[in-house]
């Protein structure tokens, strides 16, 4: 985390260098403009008046190669004083940026502040990305600050997609993409439905050259939601396949179609070396006394999820070429691609068919028949036995061989098959995979709701769990179970009496007692209470401006039942009323039930998608309500004195 | 533009990351000098210290996350022969067996930057890196592994470099060591203080053995002590190489971290430190706390705080101040009294106030806190003039040590005590907001040394002193909350809040919630403040005036995004809305000392619908409570808080029509020790509920046997912040 923090210290501190620029003038005309954004975006410090980047396809002669330039030239308007902003021109090993400025309206350059630099990508321990960050200060409402630059792409796969949003709102936005008559480029519009997006095609004879002009209106900022699925999924952007090029009477192909993509990729791995020594021995301890293919697969896969940490070096070709299984071995540590590939070669050493396996996860909407480094970012191994698949995820710790991680599910995936690839897809887990069952059993004591209680935990969920669990201080594992069957984190209440062993190929099991202080009212001879604390989704209504999906990260299934016994001298005098909502995307069926002496609390719940769709907020929005209306609603026992 | 202090902010970065990881992992090492990095590795792992061949662990600790067997600070400050430079060496040497996966990840990537220079300093840093296996087999890491980051700040590099440990796995020793390096280059100063260091003998992880040891040039100055138990230094003297060494062992420590109102300076055995570097000249002409060249130095004597003080004033003395004439403009008739008080206020406006409103549209801090030093000086020296009775108090803060354990002078913080009327009063806080009376929380009930300040230095008799501590009733919040249910249905209660705030905890609200415009005009009105803009020179007036009104334009939508964070930290509700929200005083004056605002909250998730009858959270309406964890509950440390301190509620409901209330005995609380506590009393008049509630902590202090009668009332506080009652349909 050392490194993260010292880069968002940097910016941090780019971002909050005070400065006066007592050159700043403001135009009326502006200033007006500043006060009518204002009031449409109330949060907003900056806008964008225009936003145009424009991509241009040509040949450079000193790379011998097709190359893209991006000139990109945009307008900020500042619609508070005192505003600070930072621009980002992000570039890698297979991009440069050559020139930028930032100036007033008045073509003066305007002061600020330039960082440099790497910077953290997610959970990348060490990329090649990097960025320049523009940082400025403006003291007035109403300032226009005219921001250029010019970067290029050397290496045109590279180029993969570009969006309309941006991080702030943009009046107009507009993206040209200018190809040659000698290059094939194919654009691929995505998610336009719903956006006024303009296109223009203007052809030019005397360049050559063909340019698609796509212009939005009224662009929102990038949106700032949580649990939000990749941008992909459903923000307009044009995919930019660049598939060949003629030049000088030469074809060249860049990424004509998925056979050049998987070409590519395997002309990358057949570089990888494999040293068998020290594998063989490891691959020979582990599967030692083993007799089928199952057996070893779960050694060595399970070897590889325990003992690999997940440190990724992912600059220049190592974002895309698996480091040699031999070298992840020695160094206990890697990145997707080199757990991979070290499950791979020893499943290989143990005599298994076992292959390189690309994916691209649920942040990515596309399939394999899009020729482009955008359709895939991770890599697994794929044991072929037969008809049968395991598809193995060495990252996933502690998921068992049999289930397929929830980011992984329905995903088309492309399996090595030496010259050739096969594409399959892998297969969605049915929602019982996903079972979380709580048993509770409740006494009433001295007016104090006590009593014990078992959860099973299986599916993603489990595996999430444990792979907490494992990471967290040992001194700290007996709270974290607490804190899993209470359900909040100051689980004092509860008291765990025994847990599973942490084993994926076992549900979790805790079994534990609990003491709830005040969780029964006494109100004359009347006792309120109800059976639930933890009350899953009480909290979880979409906001109502909301309009991008909302993902829950996995697909949910669980299942309460509680019984109170009555206590002597008592009788139930109300229960709630019992909820039950289903549609296609989730279940709610939630009631209170007398047996005999007692009362009995069932409460299922199914998210049967990951991923809930702006359409059904108002269904959700409607299930939650009732949901909560059910939450507060208490059981009633009254006293026979 | 401010672009010289980029680099120190860098460097502050950088040196913060490097010695705040030494304690968790942090930092590699990386150095272009070969030789010195061989030098390096065999004084670190070659040293023959037994300590560091230790690869078990004692029983008791074997299920902590990781152990520290061994660890060394080693210091060494010298200077150049016939060159004007200092060099500052530190290499900390690490031996730590990782027991579980968060230590094993937490120490398996580390980073450090490349060596640089700023200013006149030069810095440069090694490191070694070796895996020791449970087999007892030795993998030493190769530093070429690491991959450098790129970072530059206008064209001005400060790169990283990143090494993450191959072969780490669970149970093995991590054995490291990362060392800095500073040649400081003095050209012609002759006097230059190094950092001060503090260690604790404590870590996150527990310590089996630890040596911190330094090398000091014979000719430097060395302050030094150790508290609450640390072991003390050893010295040996090496003549041949003019230098002497200090050292101390200790071990056997448990770990410590995350606990409630803690001082470790105070509690924990602690060990600090600073070297001066002086010419002979250099040392006499300064006046501070450096004793003998050489020789260790642990006590501060009262002569030597005389001098440092009457330096330290003569020093401010070169500073012109205005307040004689502010005064004989505006108070120079007014009795002793008034013109001791208003000496202060009149000091604060234009020292302080004055300036705030500039710096607010510029977006800086308009009310930082600043030293007392100044401010202490320049009314002293104004009731010098005006012949005012008055002591100057001399102290160190509560949270560093007691005044008998000074060894550094920047520890020291300093008040007036003045002397005229019927009772003394204090000065103490030196912001826009703060009055006399108030007596900085740091310095409450610590012992201080005073002096008479109407006397002649050269007549100072420094005599000791305990400084008061303020009572809970004068750090008080009173709150009248009057609820009214909005929607029952939708679980909808507005509050209609009058919340008055005195003494340290108004400090926090006035912050928050109060800006310049909000007192200026008082100020300008007493004080006679111009309008600092409308004085300036013509370019500069028109940018300032067109920020205010760009300030003014968004002020009110800034401060109610304000005030709905702060209401959402103090009720544990939904808060839906805030709004008319205005300043009844502002209290900024010892006469009217209370910050009272009132406003009204629109909250949601008070009520749940039972059946035909309804629960209400009534106990959420005095704001959160401290909820404390089983694990809190036993406690080995004494409890230092910031003050002692009361906040009385008073909540009416007005009963909804068709409803009565039930529930209203469990709303009867008294728990009351030593230590504090918590009463409530509940009570229907007419259509009204009416609680009130009264939690006091007693004072800023409680020894650690008396932890359990805190607990005592901070439970019911808390158990009472649960409680419901019921709204019953009649």
């Amino acid at each position: 985390m050392i490194r993260c923090i010292s880069l968002i210290a940097v910016m941090c501190f780019v971002g909050h260098i005070p400065f006066i620029a007592f050159s700043q003038k403001v135009d009326e005309e502006f200033l007006a403009k500043a006060k009518a954004f204002k009031e449409e975006f109330p949060d907003e410090d900056i806008v964008l008046l225009s936003s145009r980047s424009q991509y241009d396809f040509r040949f450079s002669k000193k790379q011998n190669s097709l190359e893209v330039a991006l000139k990109e030239a945009n307008q900020y308007l500042t619609l508070n004083s005192n505003v600070e902003y930072t621009i980002r021109n992000y570039y890698n090993d297979n991009s440069y940026i050559e020139s930028y400025s930032l100036k007033t309206a008045r073509g003066k350059s305007f002061d600020h502040d330039k960082y440099c630099g790497h910077y953290r990508q997610g959970d990348i321990f060490y990329s090649d990305a990097q960025l320049c960050a523009y940082h400025f200060e403006s003291l007035y409402q109403g300032r226009l600050i005219v921001y250029e630059s010019g970067k290029v792409y050397k290496d045109p796969k590279y180029l993969t997609y570009t969006f309309f949003h941006e991080d702030i709102p943009s009046q107009k936005r507009e993206i040209e993409l200018k190809v040659p008559d000698w290059a094939e480029v194919e654009l691929v519009e995505r998610n336009f439905e719903g956006y006024e997006i303009r296109k223009e095609v203007k052809k030019s004879e005397k360049e050559g050259t063909t340019s698609y002009i796509y212009t939005l209106e009224n662009v929102e900022a990038f949106p700032k939601e949580d649990d939000v699925p990749g941008y992909l999924h459903f923000l307009p952007h044009i995919l930019i396949l660049t598939k060949s090029y003629t030049y000088g009477g030469k074809k060249e192909t860049v990424l004509a179609s998925t056979d050049d993509l998987y070409r590519w990729y395997a002309s990358l791995t057949a570089l990888n070396q494999v040293d068998t020594g020290k594998l063989k021995a490891k691959v020979d301890e582990l599967t030692q006394g083993l007799n089928s293919t199952e057996e070893k697969i779960k050694a060595v896969y399970y070897w590889v999820q325990d003992n690999i940490q997940y440190i990724a070096f992912e600059n220049g070709l190592a974002g895309f070429k698996p480091e040699d299984s031999h070298k992840v071995f020695f160094k206990r540590y890697g990145d997707c691609k080199g757990m991979a590939n070290l499950t791979k070669d020893m499943l290989k050493l143990a005599g298994i068919d076992a292959r390189l396996t690309w994916i691209g996860t649920s942040k990515i909407p596309y399939s394999y028949d899009i020729p482009s480094l955008a359709v895939d970012n991770h890599m697994i191994c794929t044991v072929i036995e037969g008809d049968k698949r395991y598809i193995l995820d060495a990252t996933e710790k502690f998921n068992p061989v049999s289930l397929h991680a929830e980011r992984i599910q329905g995903k088309q995936i492309m399996i090595e098959d030496g010259s050739s690839y096969l594409i399959e897809e892998v297969p969605q887990e049915p929602l019982e995979r996903y079972l979380c069952k709580t048993d509770l059993q409740f006494e009433l004591a001295d007016q104090k709701l006590q009593g014990k209680g078992a959860y099973t935990i299986d599916g993603e969920y489990k595996k999430n769990l444990l792979n907490v669990a494992n990471s967290i201080e040992n001194e700290k594992l007996e709270k974290f179970m607490k804190s899993i069957v209470s359900g909040n984190g100051n689980p004092d209440q509860f008291e765990v009496s025994e847990y599973s062993e942490l084993k994926r190929e076992q549900p979790l099991e805790i079994v534990y007692r609990f003491t709830l202080e005040n969780h029964v009212n006494a109100f004359d001879k009347e006792l309120y209470l109800d059976l639930d604390f933890i009350e899953e989704f009480k909290g979880g209504k979409v906001k109502e401006e909301r309009k991008v999906p909302l993902d829950f990260g996995r697909k949910v299934f669980r299942e309460t039942v509680a019984e109170l016994t009555i206590p002597q001298g008592y009788k139930v005098n109300y229960v709630p009323e019992p909820v039950s909502v289903e549609n296609e995307y989730f279940k709610f069926d939630l009631k209170y039930e007398l047996q005999s002496g007692k009362v009995v609390y069932t409460k299922e719940i199914k998210i049967f998608d990951k991923l809930l769709p702006a359409s059904q907020f108002n269904a959700w929005n409607n299930a939650v309500k009732k949901l909560n209306q059910f939450y507060n609603d208490q059981l009633i026992l009254q006293s026979h004195e | 533009m401010n672009k010289k202090y980029y680099p120190r902010s860098i460097l502050f970065l950088f040196v913060t990351l490097l010695y705040s990881g030494w304690s968790q992992a942090s930092g590699i090492g990386y150095t272009e000098d070969g030789k010195r990095a061989a030098e390096l590795k065999q004084l670190m792992w070659q040293s023959g210290d037994p300590d560091f061949d230790v690869t078990e662990v004692p029983e008791k600790w074997a299920n902590k996350s990781a152990v520290i067997i061994a660890k060394s600070n080693n210091l060494s400050y010298r200077k150049g022969a016939m060159v004007s430079r200092l060099y500052f060496n530190r290499a900390i040497h690490t031996r730590i067996k990782l027991q579980d996966q968060s230590a094993l990840e937490e120490y398996a990537q580390f980073g450090i930057p490349e060596n640089y220079m700023y200013r006149n300093t030069e810095y440069s840093y090694y490191a070694g890196f070796k895996v020791i296996k449970p087999s007892g087999k030795e993998i030493e890491i190769p530093l070429g592994s690491a991959v450098k980051e790129e970072r530059q700040v206008n064209q001005k590099g400060f790169n990283k470099l990143k090494l993450a440990i191959p072969n780490l796995e669970l149970g093995d020793i991590l054995d490291y060591y990362i060392a800095e390096e500073q040649t400081i280059y003095l050209n012609q100063s002759k006097y230059y203080s190094f950092d001060p260091v503090i260690f604790q003998l404590h870590d996150d992880y527990p310590v089996i053995k630890q040596k911190i040891s330094f090398d000091v040039l014979r000719r430097c100055f060395i302050n030094l002590k150790s508290l609450n138990g640390a072991p003390d230094f050893q010295l040996s003297e090496d003549a041949k190489d003019d230098k002497n060494h200090y050292s101390l062992e200790d071990g056997n420590r448990e770990s410590t971290k995350d606990i409630r109102w803690f001082y470790p300076n105070r509690a924990l055995p602690t060990i600090k430190f600073k070297v001066t570097y002086a010419s002979g000249m250099a040392a006499t002409a300064t006046s501070s706390f450096i004793g003998e060249p050489g020789k260790l130095k642990s006590e501060v004597s009262e002569v030597e705080i005389k001098n440092f003080l009457r330096y330290m004033i003569k020093n401010a003395s070169y500073n012109y101040s205005s307040l004689p004439f502010l005064m004989r403009d505006r108070f120079k008739k007014e009795d002793p009294l008034t013109r001791a008080q208003q000496a202060y206020y009149v000091y604060r406006c234009f020292e302080h106030v004055e300036n705030s409103e500039v710096a607010l549209l510029n977006e800086g801090n308009p009310n930082p806190a600043k030293g007392s030093f100044m401010g202490m000086i320049k009314i002293s020296d104004y009731y010098k003039e005006q012949k005012i009775p008055h002591e100057i108090l001399i102290a160190v803060p509560r949270f560093i040590s007691g005044i008998d354990e000074l060894i550094l002078e920047n520890e020291l913080s300093y008040l007036l005590k003045v002397n005229v009327g019927d009772s003394p009063f204090y000065i103490s806080r030196f912001t826009n907001h703060s009055t006399i009376g108030e007596i900085d929380e740091n310095l409450q009930g610590v012992e201080a040394y005073f002096l008479d300040g109407l006397v002649k230095d050269k007549k100072w008799e420094l005599k000791k002193v305990e400084i008061p501590v303020s009572s809970h009733e004068e750090n008080r919040t009173e709150a009248q909350y009057t609820l009214e249910i909005t929607d029952l249905n939708e679980g909808k209660i507005k509050i209609a809040v009058l919340k008055a705030t005195i003494g340290a905890n108004r400090v926090y609200d006035q912050n928050v919630l109060m800006d310049e415009y909000d007192y200026i005009e008082e100020e300008r009105k007493a004080y006679k403040l111009a309008d600092k803009i409308a004085s300036m020179k013509k370019k500069e007036m028109k940018k300032y005036l067109e920020l205010r009104e760009s300030y003014k334009a968004n002020r009110q939508e800034k401060l109610y995004e304000r005030l709905k964070i702060y209401m959402e930290n103090n009720f544990p509700l939904t808060i839906e809305e805030v709004s008319d929200f205005k300043i009844e005083n502002t209290g900024r004056f010892h006469d009217k000392p209370d910050f009272t605002y009132a406003c009204n909250v629109e909250t949601s998730g008070g009520i749940k619908k039972v059946g035909p009858n309804y629960l209400l959270d009534i106990g959420k309406f005095i704001e959160g409570q401290v909820e404390l964890q089983q694990k809190e509950l036993d406690r080995k440390y004494d409890v230092y808080m910031p003050y002692a301190r009361s906040f009385a509620y008073t909540v009416e409901l007005k009963i909804p029509e068709g409803y009565k209330v039930q529930g209203l005995e469990k709303l009867k609380v008294a728990v009351e020790n030593e230590t504090g506590g918590f009463t409530s009393k509940a009570q229907i008049q007419g259509d009204r509920l009416v609680i009130t509630t009264e939690k006091y902590y007693s004072s800023n202090f409680v020894k650690q046997e008396k932890w359990p009668l805190m607990v005592e009332f901070l439970k019911a506080a808390s158990d009472f912040n649960k409680l419901q009652i019921l709204l019953k349909r009649t």
